[in-house]
């Protein structure tokens, strides 16, 4: 067979040169691109937004803050998982952010690496007297002010009414003690009288830390920051986990492996009397297209203790100003309007926000739009803030570590407080 | 005639070898082959330095050093050798290991004995054995992740497909959950990832089963061997070599792992039964920010696989000098 030759009418070398030139020129494109930050070429000033709008639903309100204000903001939006991250990406080098949202547990570590700016000189009249200084409390390290709550967050008590009249109980409880009670009279077979978060994650810290704090003279850390919740409220609020576990027998095993995320879906199949979780539970869950337990959820407060009404924990997001930031400006303008009644509000009615301006629980267009308003305005006048520590993440996996191993019947709460306390008080040298 | 291809052509004159006749010329002003060969690669061998090479030696660097990018105060201080021996000296990192080791040597012993039962079924003649080996990739092409998500389904204690099937056989009495018991969420873990990963064990093993003679069995079967014994004396040591690869790769893989334990059980708990050495690792570089420690941890798990592919080259070498 003779050699088979083909004249291409674009030869190898043309080729490849095309393709050089056209990959270096989107390349140069590219790094230009990512260097075109600052006001744009209209002269339009703009705020780089990161947040965790992953389902767009607020972009109302930035147009609003563009129209209002002239600002751009360019948004980049992640899941709340990649945020961290991203974050941490971004202050070494990695990107362009002026404003990024702050989860509660992150504050004092943004704010001891100096990754955020010290907002404290900016804080309006108006901000103070109408944000609760616990909500200010969830982005203030030191006594500065880090950054500014974009809404409320607690946990709150999501109950079954069917299940608890059928109990013989008219009304959710307001102390563990009646919450022991109905979820003994409301657990038979094939259903619970409690679930809970308690996975090895933050989610059972903030339950453990909601229980302790029902007690008076409960204290996570002493004013010299050693760990004294072992003596101090946090050895009495495992033990009672631990009874609700295997005394009382009226928590879901189940609990031991579910997420917040798990415990709202279950709420669902109609099998479970009460569950603690953070707002935004009620829509889904009195949907009959979508729960079995439709429409008898209902929201309560946190049941509290012998003189303490109730207690839930902050986890409230917010958001701050990079340090890097060469916009503060405009940054703090989108934190100001943000902060006000015109964001909050509309917030409240497009995306269930919570606001965390404490004027609006008693606006009569919410309460009209959302079931039980006034309950969630309530829980947010008992909350506890999580210890601002820089170091708070590895603190914290010690103690979920220790709660979970008394959970699994493995060492006696008292043991595992105690070793809990010990390993929080070593755990401060960097390695 | 072989059609000329732009890879001899183009090796020929990047490996230097002198130019066939007939080709033509470069006319003056344009590059070479050679030069414009390296031109070409340069690229890639730059991208290759710059997200292979310079991580690698960068982050052997940061293990020198103490790094907490929370407290950037501190400074990053050269502490030598401090980062590796403060891991020696934790029980937690011992733990990991410890927990490593036993998730690999379980889950490469189950999947290299599921492995070689179904590569010898699938290696017999039998209606339907093309459907059978196409099902047995199934796990296989399943994204890790999407594997942990599935397992957490099948086993989750309320609406899971495992309790629904045990309870319904009269097996379990009530519902289990089995991600909060330290011993079972380890071995459903590796349960899981023997599903995902025996087809792959199965095929490298049916590789090696192929080419050998099947006249080898017949002459067994005319000396009254048992199959025990042709599958003891002929398939095994016939085998060996492929067994050994194959165990070899699987221990590297089993050794890394991370995202099925952190889909699975998100925290490796329940009380850290399931904190592996690369989720120990993590936690301490991007969980707490401990990035040199947390690099000083990467290395020596890379050294663990420095070791495991010195001894799969050694045997490799081995097996080919026979």
């Amino acid at each position: 067979m003779g050699a088979v030759t083909q004249q291409s009418p674009l030869s190898r070398r043309t080729f490849l040169r095309v393709v050089g030139n056209a990959s270096g020129a989107a390349l140069a494109s590219g790094l230009l691109d990512s260097c075109s930050s600052g006001p744009t070429a209209s002269g339009t000033p703009v705020v780089n937004l990161l947040w965790s709008d992953v389902t767009n639903i607020r972009a109302p309100l930035i147009a609003d803050f563009t129209h209002a204000t002239g600002i751009k903001v360019n948004q980049t939006i992640v899941q709340y998982n990649q945020r961290l991250n991203k974050i941490q990406t971004a202050v070494q080098g990695g990107g362009d952010f002026d404003v990024v949202q702050m989860d509660t547990v992150w504050t004092a570590r943004f704010a001891m690496a100096g990754w955020v700016q010290d907002l404290t000189s900016r804080l309006t009249d108006a901000i103070k007297q109408d944000v609760s200084p616990v909500t200010l409390g969830a982005v203030t390290y030191n006594g500065k002010l880090y950054g500014m709550p974009l809404f409320n967050s607690a946990k709150h008590l999501f109950y079954n009414a069917k299940l608890l009249k059928e109990a013989g109980f008219d009304h959710p409880p307001a102390t563990l003690d009646e919450f022991v009670a109905q979820a003994q009279g409301t657990t038979k077979p094939g259903q619970w009288g409690s679930l809970w978060a308690w996975k090895q994650s933050e989610a059972l810290l903030c339950d453990w830390l909601s229980l302790m704090f029902t007690q008076p003279g409960a204290q996570f850390l002493d004013s010299h920051g050693k760990a004294v919740f072992h003596t101090m409220g946090g050895t009495e609020a495992l033990q009672g986990m631990v009874d609700l576990l295997y005394h009382h027998k009226v928590a879901d095993p189940a609990s031991l492996e579910s997420t917040e995320d798990d415990v709202r879906k279950m709420l669902q199949t109609g099998t479970y009397a009460l569950t603690y979780n953070w707002e935004g539970v009620l829509p889904e869950a009195n949907d009959p297209q979508q729960s079995k337990a439709a429409p008898h959820i209902r929201v309560a407060l946190l049941p509290g203790g012998r003189d303490i009404k109730s207690s839930s924990v902050n986890g409230a997001e917010s958001w701050a100003i990079l340090a890097q930031s060469r916009r503060h400006e405009a940054a703090w303008k989108l934190l100001e309007y943000m902060a006000s009644p015109a964001w909050q509000k509309k917030a409240a009615l497009i995306a269930g926000d919570y606001p965390i301006l404490a004027s609006l629980y008693s606006d009569p267009e919410l309460h009209k739009h959302v079931q039980d308003f006034a309950i969630y305005g309530e829980q947010f006048k008992y909350l506890v803030v999580r210890p601002q520590l820089p170091d708070y993440a590895r603190k914290s996996d010690i103690i979920q570590r220790h709660l979970h191993a008394a959970l699994l019947h493995k060492v006696s709460p008292k043991e595992a407080m105690h070793a809990a306390a010990s390993e929080v008080d070593r755990a401060t040298a960097t390695p | 005639m072989p059609l000329p291809t732009f890879g001899t052509r183009f090796g020929g004159a990047f490996l230097g070898r002198k130019q066939a006749p007939g080709v033509t010329r470069v006319p003056s002003g344009e590059l070479s082959e050679r030069a414009l060969g390296v031109a070409m690669l340069a690229p890639m061998v730059l991208v290759l330095l710059l997200v292979v090479a310079y991580p690698l030696a960068d982050s052997l660097w940061l293990s020198l050093h103490r790094v907490n990018l929370a407290n950037p105060e501190q400074g990053q201080p050269f502490v030598g050798l401090g980062n590796y021996l403060h891991a020696f000296r934790q029980p937690a990192f011992w733990y990991s290991v410890h927990r490593t080791l036993y998730f690999t040597l379980l889950s490469v012993a189950l999947e290299l004995a599921l492995g070689l039962l179904f590569a010898v079924l699938l290696n017999e003649r039998f209606r339907g054995n093309l459907g059978a080996r196409v099902a047995m990739i199934f796990p296989w092409a399943l994204l890790t992740v999407s594997n942990g998500v599935l397992w957490a389904w099948i086993l989750n204690p309320t609406y899971g497909m495992a309790n629904a099937l045990l309870v319904g056989l009269g097996v379990l009495q009530t519902p289990k959950a089995w991600l909060s018991d330290t011993f079972w969420t380890m071995h459903v873990v590796i349960l899981a990832d023997a599903w995902k990963m025996v087809p792959t064990m199965t095929l490298l093993l049916l590789a090696g089963l192929q080419p050998i003679a099947p006249d080898l069995y017949e002459a067994a079967e005319v000396d009254g061997a048992t199959r025990w014994q042709k599958f003891s004396r002929i398939t095994l040591p016939l085998l060996r070599p492929v067994i050994l690869v194959a165990v070899v790769l699987r221990t590297i893989g089993a050794f890394r792992v991370f995202d099925l334990i952190y889909v699975l059980t998100g925290n490796g708990g329940p009380a850290n039964s399931t904190k592996v050495i690369a989720f120990y690792a993590y936690d301490q570089a991007f969980h707490y920010l401990f990035f040199g420690y947390g690099a000083a941890i990467s290395w020596l798990i890379t050294v663990c696989m420095l070791v495991l592919i010195a001894i799969y080259m050694h045997w490799l070498r081995t097996e080919g000098e026979r």
